[in-house]
């Protein structure tokens, strides 16, 4: 299954509103877990894309298996990030609009290792010294961290 | 702008197949503790006010503007309470199929009296909690949080 291809195929371009999750990963020294997307080149936090019909929480399980090899233990809903600022134009020229739940994981299973497709690089940030030019959603949520 | 710009403009790509859809809801409670519910034309259950988002518009936003359109209600401050994945496949009678993504919030500071739209919305009034009439799923997620 693959809904954005699928949808893609038939509109194109052309902007559209994606639902989907991010997870903000914390390790037991506070530091976040981040990857280098191979479709923007920059540093984001491990989510994606809802599925057709997926429930968001399984949306939050498929992603953080498909691109850090981990299982995520108790995950708390944060809240939803929506609206103009989370527009975004992909290098293949791909339009969107994204309603990201986020969640916080503090417990999984597994070892964080990168799938090599979507993203080529994990590492545990310090919430002090992220790296610069995350994407607009990132930012935003990684802001919920530092006020807490 | 409307709802119909979105949705319709995507609808007249993809026809009726299957699309994931987002949208808001609202737990509207007036002074006496009672629940604001509407019931939509042709429909025989009682809801919240809902609707599916604009491109590109906030969820909050959308929440505002359904609140504004469904039940003439001007919407100030509002909370998140969850959000609610698809629990099925929804079809609408002109057979567009789709999977509804719900944000529901809390509204805590409204005002004005509510009036229904007449057309997608044949009802809407307050209700007490000890006299709900049969409600939808979201109706039903709006009288398990005030329980």
């Amino acid at each position: 299954m693959n809904y954005v291809r699928d949808l893609r195929a038939l509109i194109g371009h052309a902007p559209v509103n994606w639902v989907g999750v991010c997870a903000l990963v914390l390790n037991a020294e506070n530091e976040v877990l981040l990857q280098r997307r191979t479709d923007t080149g920059g540093w984001g936090t491990p989510g994606g894309i809802a599925e057709l019909g997926e429930p968001l929480p399984e949306t939050l399980r498929r992603e953080l298996w498909e691109e850090a090899s981990i299982t995520p233990i108790h995950p708390e809903f944060l809240t939803v990030i929506s609206g103009p600022q989370t527009y975004q134009k992909l290098p293949n020229g791909d339009e969107f609009y994204q309603v990201v739940a986020v969640y916080l994981v503090r417990e999984w299973h597994g070892v964080p290792v990168p799938d090599g497709e979507e993203g080529t690089e994990l590492r545990f940030f310090n919430l002090d010294h992220l790296p610069a030019s995350l994407g607009p959603v990132d930012g935003e949520a990684l802001g919920l961290l530092q006020v807490r | 702008m409307s709802t119909l710009d979105y949705v319709t403009g995507l609808r007249r790509i993809i026809g009726t197949r299957p699309v994931n859809l987002v949208g808001a809801a609202g737990i509207i409670v007036n002074g006496d503790g009672e629940l604001l519910l509407l019931r939509r034309a042709g429909a025989e259950n009682w809801g919240l006010v809902t609707g599916t988002s604009e491109l590109g518009e906030s969820l909050s936003e959308t929440l505002r503007r359904e609140a504004l359109e469904e039940a003439g209600l001007r919407i100030g401050a509002v909370e998140l309470l969850e959000m609610l994945s698809p629990v099925s496949l929804a079809q609408v009678a002109n057979g567009d199929q789709f999977y509804s993504y719900t944000a529901l919030f809390r509204v805590t500071d409204w005002s004005g009296t509510p009036v229904s739209d007449c057309m997608e919305i044949a009802e809407a009034r307050f209700f007490s909690l000890n006299d709900l009439p049969p409600l939808t799923r979201l109706g039903l997620k709006a009288q398990a949080w005030l329980a």
